[in-house]
Parts: C-alpha cells; structure tokens; sequence
C-alpha cells in the first residue's frame, strides 16, 4: 500500500500551527517516513499532484481569493482537517466581522482601494465541508500528531472536549478566580492547551474556543460581575475565538439592548 | 523517657519544638512526610521536614467562589483549613499509567502492567474532614469482591497524623456531615495543636512506636479541658450547616423534579471543579495514547467529571445532556444515593465544592432550598 | 530572445509571495514581487482594546517570531505609559527573544534555506542523504523551542507572564 499522500494550506493566518507541526522535532523524521508530504510550501517546494489522502488547513477565508482556492482544495482532499481557531472559527481577523472592514482598512492602508478582501473572515466549515476541526491559537502540536496517527490507524482520534478547569485540577493549578479574581474564561474553554495560562497565574483568553456542552452565557455573566474595568468580559470572549457562535451568542447576551457597547 | 507504657488511645502532650523530632522518627521509619505548605497563594500539600515548612500563623478567608490566605497575628503551625488540594490525588493521582501494550508482530501483543511503586508516605495534618474523605474512598476502591492495586498499595503504605480542627473555615461544614471537627479513629497518630503544647493521640501501633521513643508528657487536665473548650468553640463557628442531613437520602430521591434543579441550573457552569476538588469524587476516564507506527499503546487513568459534558455521551446521545441533569446527578449522588451504594453520605463536609465553585454555588445553600421545597 | 520566470507560490517562506522575473535577450526587462498574504487588519481592531490585550493581539501577527511583535508593542505601551522594567524584567525578555532567535534561527538555516543552497526540496529530502545534519538540526530547533517554553509557556504564541508582569498588575 502507498503512503497516504499529505497536503498543508495556509489561508488568512500567522503561520503558528503550520510551525507548530514543524516543531514535531522528535517525530518529525517518523511523521514524514509514515506519510507523503505531497504540499507543504512552508516545509518544501515539491509539489506532487493531486488528489491527497488528508488535508490540513491553516487559516481563515477573508478574501474573495481564498474563497475560490478552499473550494478546489476540497475537491482535491479526501480528509480535510480544518487546523486552528481560524480555521475553526475565523480568527483574530473574525474581529472584522464585528464592525466595517473598510473603516479598518483606512486605519491601516493609505490606498484601501487596492485590497481585494471580504467584509467577514469565516471559518473553512462556512465554505466547505470540514472532516475534523482542530482547534488552538496555535493548535497542539501532539493533536495533529494523533489525528495523524489516528488516520493511518483506521481509528477516532482521542480529542478531549472538557473545560480547561478539568485540566487545571489535574496538573494542581490552583483556580485563578477564587484565589485571586482573576477574570478567567478556562470553564468555557476547550481543553488542548494544557491549562497554560492559569499555570502561570493568568486567566485563560479562550484560545482554543468554547468547549462543547459547556454555560458560555452564564460565564459571560459571571466574568462580567467580577470585571476589573469595563468591557474586560466582552473583550475575553470577543477575541481569537470571537466569532465561534458560542461565545458570539454569550456576547450577544452580554451586551444586547446596552448603550455602551465596547467597540468591538 | 517519661516514665509509664503508652497505649493506642492514650492522649499525651509534646512540646512544641519536639514536632521536629517526631518527623525525623516518622522519616526513620522510612516515610516521606508530607504536610500543608504555603504555595500559588494558598496550601498545598509538599514534603515537610520541620516546623519551619509549616504555614505558621496563616489563616485563610474562605467564602463562596473566594478564597485569601491571611495573617492571623498567632503562632500557630495547624489553623490554616485545606485548600484546593485533598489528600485523594496521594492514592488516586490525577493521572495513572495502568499499563503498556507493545505490539510483537501482527498478531501479538506483550502487556507490561504498571507496578505500585509509591515509596512509603507519612500524611501530616490531615484534617478529620479529610480523613472521614480518604475512609469514604475506601469503600470505593477498596471493596471485598474488588480493590484497585494502584490504590491498595499507596494506602497500605501510609502513616496519617490527623490535625484536629479548632478553628473552622468559612465555608466547613464537618459538624453536619458528622465527620469533625475532632478524629476518633482510622489515624495512626492525632494532634490537637493548644497554645503552647500539642495534644497528641495514638491511634495505632506505628503511632504508638513513632512516638514511644519522644519526650512525652502525661496530659495535664487542663490541657484536655482546653481541648474540649477548643472543639466546643470550633462546633459553634462553623461556616455552614444543613441542619436535616439525614431526611436527605429520601427527600432528595423522591423529588427529582424539583425547580430548584432550573434555578442553579441557571447559575452552575458545569467546569467541573467542584467535583475536582471534592475529596471523595472518583469518576475517572481512561484513555488510550499510541504512537505513530501503533506498535505501542499506553493506557491511562485520568480524573473525570460528572460534570464534563461528554462523560455521560455514549451512542446515539447524551444520557444527562444538559447542566441541570448533571447539577442533579452530582447532589444526589453525593448526598443520597451514595448511602445506598456505599454505606456512607459521599459529603463529609470540607467545604471545598464551595470555595472553588468560580460561580459561588453552595451545597449547602442548594441542599437546604431542595429539604425546604420538599412537600412533607 | 523574451523569457519568463514565473513562481506563483514561493516555498519555503513565512506568509504568501509571489514572483515573476521577466527576461529579456538575457537582461532582466521587469520583476514584479506579488505578496498575496491577505490583509488581517491589526492596527485596525487593536483600537478600543485594553492595553492589557493589546501584546497577547499582536502576537498572532507572525505564527514564526511571535515574540518581536509582543516585544514591540510591549515597549510601545511602555513608552506611551512612561513606565520602567525592572533589569530582571529586561534579562528575562532577553531571554525569551534569544530563545525565538535560537529555534527561528535553526528553522531559517537548515530547515527553510539550506535546502535551496544544496539543491534539496526540502530539509525532509535533506535528512536522506545527510540525516546526522538535520538531527542536529532539530535538536537546537528543540532547544530553542524548550526555552521558549520555560520562560513563556509554549514555544508557538507564547503567553504573557512574568516578561510582562506589569501588564497583569496595574489597574487602570
């Protein structure tokens, strides 16, 4: 049997959870003995032609570019594994889809009329359909190693889905709000990180989005009552996986029918 | 040596800076001895080598969803109540290796099965709360028909000294719970901390032994009436109570559909940490990590939650799918149905479920609204 | 003699690029470089945001050197703000930087450039006829990206802590 045939794309990104798969130093070599990097820009300039066996998709789709280019991938992938919260739920740049993106592009550029972008960044399930979403801002590293490995063994792949204050309790981090009023966004968050941030007396931000089945409305409310300055739950939630319709929905709750919205 | 034999039960006093021997002797025996320790702002459970590594004078500010370490202003090494941390990871850790699979060739497999290795442990200051909680869990792991090894070896190997309580937290319950604020057995040593000596019972014969060879005194009197005075004070100032702990079982069994349910329902966030918290709250899950070419496989125990989603998700659904069943599922085991299961109440009343709920939710309070909405 | 060179991915780079060399009887006639990396508008949605979330935003700029761009708008806040770190606070930045310099630096070197210097694809093709070169490779790679971790957290996007303290302290 030949090896199953690879493929990695970047759309809008910062090209974290492409190096996050290059940071596999110790499984590297192995990872690409088991399979055929067939596309990979960032790691070679071999191009083997289509179709591919599992696709890995960094990014958003914010421009009208992108969104012709996700459609080809797909008909080249068999297994598309959307990689990142911008490709889960649009990313930081999702931030645009909150206000005009051409008030924020004359922040920015001198000549906006050259760009060529759409007015929302939306995740890849928005325009295709998506086998397997990998979140993280970036993604973990052993994550895509298992989906890997899971693919090539015919099995699920083992993707907790639990709040990151399960993970916090496991390593015995000590709970960042009770202990200090931290504002912290872990019992909403899907775990993968770690539990990174409260580990380091910070309040997690939410990187690796809502976790499934968790009370995002009644964490908005929550953090919003113990707010150190006035916004900080919105702008918790309202962040790299701001656009996950979860936490939209408890922000939405948050601040709906109020006269002073955050900005963003 | 003073003078006279000691006996399991005797209560007798040592001087304070004797504690320092007293470890040295349980260490002599071959134990690490671990005890409460000031660590991320609050106690945390390390290795103790004296009174020195003791949280002297601190106390702490314990509130729904609040918890502060303080300043006391006294000297004293036991009044800090527990944090965060139970003595349950000691014998259930967090995460367990059970065991390794190594793939032969195609068709066989080689199992290599984790070995208890926990070097002996001394457990210092574990409070009567803790102690009714590790007794609890013993019913769990530790059945006739059934115990666990990983467990039953890291119990077996165990010295506890039990802290009796004088001065409650704000959010202790042991009086109602009937577990405290004083240990009457299943410890090998007990300590009573008054101002200027502790008070100490034996409980077994490691106890006896350990402290046979210090310099003891027979117990003044008023030394036991300070106790007493101690532990009457310390009933009084409980931080919380449920009042009818033992209508519980039925009032809650016969009344599933209760509206308080919706109300907390409406509050609880389902993170899970009460029940990570909780010292005898054992769900756990286990999980399978193999490497890339499959020819290993690890197996592993970790803690779990009734209140992750996913735990109850089984094929073709969700068997508790919302907060509001899994708030239920988590009351009534812990305050009803684990009487039927296990013999015991699962809450001894430590108080923990309460403080580190981020969201203030109080079992107390939720037990208490749940006995008085019941139709007598 | 008119001859094209047309590149439309460029390999092996951080972001998107393009490349297209005209030639013409063997003098270069036109170059046009072509950076599709699609804008992400930063400058744009860090307005409203609290200082506090600003170097947590800016490193998601770059996956590759998050850390130039936390450093930089880190020490914009600390001008606009008049605020001084302490040397310990300095050493420990330091740190973290030459950590990114270490891991991006071995990246740049064996796995992104050398390819192209010994007429390899990639560092993967590499590894087949020199595998020592890029073990070795790989474990500086992985030394930078264990400091990385030590002093923030996670060697991709590394978070916030005690480089930044100050950012966590003041109130407003």
């Amino acid at each position: 049997m030949s090896k199953p045939k690879v493929a990695v794309y970047k759309f809008s990104s910062c090209d974290g959870c492409q190096l996050s798969i290059l940071n596999l130093e110790d499984e590297l070599l192995d990872l690409a003995g088991a399979v055929e990097i067939a596309f990979f820009l960032e790691a070679t300039r071999r191009v083997l032609p289509g179709p591919y066996d599992i696709g890995l998709v960094e990014g958003s789709i914010s421009t009208p570019h992108e969104a012709e280019r996700i459609q080809e991938i797909r008909h080249q992938v068999r297994f598309l594994i959307a990689l990142g919260t911008c490709a889960t739920s649009g990313g930081i740049q999702a931030l645009r889809n909150f206000t005009q993106v051409d008030d924020l592009a004359v922040i920015v550029y001198e000549h906006p009329d050259y760009l060529h972008v759409l007015d929302t960044s939306t995740p890849i399930s928005q325009h295709v359909k998506v086998d397997l979403e990998l979140w993280g801002c970036p993604v973990n590293k052993y994550q895509v190693l298992e989906c890997v490995a899971a693919l090539l063994q015919n099995r699920t792949p083992y993707l907790p889905t639990h709040s990151v204050c399960l993970d916090c309790k496991r390593r015995g981090t000590v709970c960042v709000m009770v202990a200090n009023g931290t504002l912290c966004l872990g019992p909403a968050t899907r775990t993968g990180c770690g539990a990174l941030c409260p580990a380091s007396g910070r309040g997690c931000y939410g990187c690796f989005g809502p976790a499934p089945g968790a009370e995002y409305a009644t964490t908005a409310h929550l953090l919003q009552s113990k707010e150190h300055y006035p916004g900080e739950a919105v702008h918790l939630m309202r962040n790299f996986a701001g656009y996950a319709p979860q936490f939209r929905e408890a922000v939405d709750a948050l601040v709906g029918g109020s006269e002073n919205e955050p900005a963003l | 040596m003073p003078e006279g034999h000691l006996e399991i039960g005797a209560i007798v006093t040592l001087e304070k800076p004797e504690f320092n021997r007293l470890l040295v002797a349980i260490q002599e025996q071959g134990y690490e001895t671990l005890g409460p320790t000031i660590q991320d702002d609050t106690i945390q459970y390390n290795r103790i080598n004296g009174l020195d590594d003791l949280p002297r004078g601190m106390t702490s500010k314990q509130d729904a969803g609040y918890y502060r370490l303080e300043y006391s202003g006294h000297n004293n090494y036991f009044d800090v109540t527990p944090g965060p941390q139970s003595w349950k990871g000691q014998f259930f850790p967090p995460r367990t290796e059970l065991l390794t699979l190594y793939r032969q060739n195609k068709r066989d497999w080689s199992a290599e099965k984790t070995q208890p290795n926990q070097p002996p442990t001394a457990l210092i200051g574990v409070r009567p709360c803790e102690l009714a909680a590790i007794q609890v869990q013993d019913r769990v792991f530790l059945r006739n028909d059934l115990s666990d090894p990983l467990y039953l070896s890291r119990r077996e190997r165990t010295f506890i000294l039990v802290a009796n309580c004088l001065h409650p937290g704000g959010t202790c319950f042991c009086v109602s719970m009937g577990t405290g604020p004083r240990s009457h057995s299943g410890f090998d040593l007990s300590l009573t901390e008054l101002n200027d000596v502790f008070l100490m019972e034996i409980g077994s014969e490691a106890g006896r032994a350990i402290l046979a060879d210090l310099p003891w005194q027979p117990a003044a009197a008023f030394s036991l009436q300070a106790a007493e005075r101690g532990f009457e004070y310390a009933i009084r100032h409980m931080g919380r109570t449920i009042p009818d702990v033992e209508r519980l079982p039925e009032a809650l069994l016969n009344d599933l559909e209760n509206q308080q349910y919706d109300d907390v329902a409406k509050r609880c966030l389902s993170c899970t940490n009460c029940t990570q918290v909780c010292p005898t709250c054992f769900c756990w899950d286990v999980q399978e990590v193999n490497n890339l070419s499959g020819s290993e496989v690890r197996r592993e125990r970790v803690w779990d939650s009734c209140f992750n989603p996913m735990y109850t998700y089984v094929f073709g659904g969700n068997t508790r799918p919302n907060t509001r069943s899994r708030y239920r599922q988590w009351i009534t085991h812990k305050l009803a149905s684990w009487y039927y299961q296990f013999g015991v109440s699962g809450c001894v009343g430590c108080g923990r479920c309460i403080t580190w709920c981020p969201a203030g939710i109080d079992i107390t309070a939720e037990a208490n609204a749940l006995l008085s909405e019941v139709k007598a | 003699m008119r001859q094209n060179i047309e590149v439309d991915a460029l390999a092996r780079v951080e972001g998107e690029g393009a490349l297209y060399i005209r030639l013409k009887d063997g003098e270069i006639n036109d170059i046009q470089v072509n950076i599709y990396e699609p804008p992400r508008f930063f400058e744009g949605f860090l307005q409203g945001r609290y200082y506090q979330e600003v170097p947590d935003i800016t490193a998601r700029i770059c996956g590759i050197c998050p850390v130039a761009y936390q450093m930089s708008s880190v020490q914009a806040l600390e001008a606009a703000l008049n605020i001084t770190i302490s040397p310990e606070v300095r050493a420990l930045r330091r740190l973290l930087y030459c950590a990114e310099y270490i891991e991006s630096h071995a990246l740049h070197i064996y796995m992104l450039q050398a390819p192209d210097l010994l007429g390899h694809d990639s560092a993967l093709s590499l590894a087949k006829v020199a595998p020592d070169v890029v073990r070795q490779a790989l474990r500086l790679k992985k030394i930078g990206n264990s400091l990385l971790r030590v002093v923030g957290g996670r060697s991709v996007l590394p978070w916030i802590t005690q480089t930044f303290r100050w950012t966590m302290s003041l109130s407003p």
